[in-house]
């Protein structure tokens, strides 16, 4: 009973919230990095509150009058919370799995290891939803604009130019020829040929670099409209011979036998392709369980 | 639109003088006309929300600007509503006096730009997620510099109005991590990944929460009201400090 009072007591609280909240704040401030979890200081300092919020609890439920079920609430919240984040923390698992249009895996990586899970994914579209139809413009020297479409003319401080190709997803070839990689505007570029002084100058302009990219042509190439609203992937989940197709994008995972995949990214670089990640975690419902008793005991308190 | 903040900024400049003014020369008439001007510096700045908010066609919620907008608009409606129709005295006009002008003026800084959402904002759970933690903000702000005025006085406040604040300010902060964290589940796969701007919500959330429990343990009311302004200074460094000095998950707020 002495060590569940002393466990109990408000100073053991303000000790272990000052140690968790000046850990927390070294770990962010003086390492600034993400803070991964490693500081002893934090988990000894989260057993401790462990110890004094049960042991309050405890000490509170058995003596009368009983305390008010907001009290119980809050507390019992926070305990389920932190059971729910040690469980998950060591149960959990998750890895990313990054593939191409038609590809297939069953293999996840995450900084510790690749690891094999036990049904395939398959890729079978990736596609990037814009808010409008995006717009490409060249701008001039003098502020002036115009569409960046195959046959515009810029016929002006002597220039004699034409818009000989636009694409919205420039890459070279082995052989050295400019293809667009996929429907996107990953990396939107115009080729416009000038000619000047009886010689013709042709050259490729991109959105994505802030100079004149090298050659002499006094343009910029702009995308307007190019907000990006949702980005997808369709895939299948092959198991035992069976085939489903699901969909997945950002705020929206797919669900499959306990696995969630999520659309975490995608790789612009890389044409058509999607970077997805499995996570599976048992405990989950655990934190959340957590999450709710915590909401309505701070709601309960309040009202 | 911006013209409307500006003039937001001009009466909520008048409103800080004047309280001064009546501060000073101890014109207690002079508090009405302060807070009457901060009332119409918050009904600018509302039309302002409003305007924003049907050009979009959301509430502001998904930057810098927009959090800041709204966090003024609460800061406003929170301190004018208790002046107004709880208790008319001066104490409570000064944190929204004090407050106000520097908002506007940090909105003058940010880009006003309409954008829409990114996909990783394109959730309800941002309505309830900012929504909450802006009301937080507001509720801490408050109480951190009613707490300051209070620690200079060197009085005690009779009301019990610093306790209720942070009271109300701690629910709403406890609301805004639980709902991150389930929508952080739903959209980067985990509910907490330790970014800095969770990280730092997490450690208010802990000082605010010793802060409660200080009231039990005998701390005297000096104490108690210097740490509501310290409180105030790690809510301001988890709503600015972390977006410009540590980078994150968060770095579209």
């Amino acid at each position: 009973m002495k060590i569940l009072k002393a466990l109990a007591s408000l100073k053991v609280f303000f000790a272990a919230v000052s140690i968790a909240a000046a850990a927390l704040a070294y770990e962010t401030l003086i390492q600034k990095d993400f803070f991964s979890g490693h500081s002893s200081f934090f988990y000894f300092s989260v057993f401790l509150l462990l110890a004094n919020i049960s042991s309050c609890l405890a000490l509170r439920l058995s003596r009368k009058p009983w305390p008010k079920i907001s009290f119980v609430l809050i507390h019992s919240g926070v305990i389920i919370c932190i059971f729910g984040f040690i469980m998950s923390s060591f149960y959990g698992f998750e890895g990313e799995i990054f593939l191409y249009k038609g590809q297939e895996s069953n293999m996840v990586s995450n900084s510790d290891a690749v690891y094999k899970i036990p049904f395939r994914i398959r890729l079978e579209n990736f596609y990037i939803e814009y808010y409008n139809q995006p717009s490409p413009y060249i701008v001039l020297e003098d502020g002036s604009r115009l569409e960046a479409v195959p046959s515009s003319v810029i016929r002006k401080a002597g220039l004699d130019c034409r818009v000989e190709e636009f694409l919205n997803d420039f890459v070279l070839n082995e052989s050295g020829k400019a293809l667009n990689r996929s429907s996107f505007f990953n990396n939107p570029a115009v080729k416009i040929g000038c000619k000047k002084a009886g010689k013709k100058e042709s050259a490729w302009i991109f959105a994505n670099l802030s100079s004149h990219n090298g050659n002499s042509l006094p343009f910029k190439l702009i995308i307007e409209n190019a907000d990006i609203k949702d980005y997808k992937s369709v895939i299948s989940i092959l198991y035992r011979g069976s085939q489903q197709k699901a969909e997945v994008s950002v705020n929206s995972p797919a669900k499959f036998n306990g696995y969630k995949i999520y659309q975490t990214s995608y790789e612009p670089s890389a044409g058509e392709s999607s970077v997805l990640t499995v996570k599976k975690d048992n405990w989950l419902w655990l934190v959340f369980l957590g999450f709710f008793v915590l909401a309505a005991g701070v709601i309960g308190w309040i009202l | 639109m911006d013209i409307m903040i500006n003039a937001a900024l001009f009466f909520s400049l008048l409103a800080l003088s004047s309280y001064v003014y009546a501060y000073i020369l101890k014109k207690e008439r002079v508090f009405l006309i302060s807070s009457l001007l901060l009332l119409f510096s918050w009904l600018l700045s509302a039309a302002h929300t409003a305007i924003f908010s049907f050009k979009a066609g959301r509430l502001p919620l998904s930057n810098q600007y927009e959090s800041v907008l709204l966090l003024t608009q609460f800061i406003l409606m929170i301190s004018l509503y208790v002046y107004f129709f709880r208790e008319l005295k001066p104490a409570f006009i000064l944190p929204a006096a004090v407050l106000a002008p520097a908002l506007f003026s940090l909105l003058n800084l940010l880009d006003p730009a309409v954008r829409p959402l990114m996909p990783a904002l394109r959730s309800n759970w941002l309505f309830f997620h900012v929504f909450t933690a802006m009301l937080a903000y507001s509720f801490f702000a408050i109480a951190g510099l009613r707490g300051l005025f209070y620690f200079v006085k060197k009085e005690i406040e009779k009301e019990d109005y610093c306790i209720k604040l942070v009271k109300a300010g701690f629910v709403m902060l406890t609301i805004a991590i639980i709902t991150g964290a389930i929508w952080a589940e739903n959209a980067w796969n985990r509910y907490w990944s330790w970014d800095p701007k969770e990280t730092w919500s997490l450690i208010c959330w802990l000082y605010y929460a010793a802060l409660l429990h200080m009231k039990r343990t005998g701390f005297s009311a000096k104490t108690f009201y210097m740490s509501l302004f310290i409180g105030l200074l790690i809510v301001v460094f988890t709503y600015f400090g972390v977006n410009y000095l540590l980078s994150g998950l968060h770095s579209y707020a």
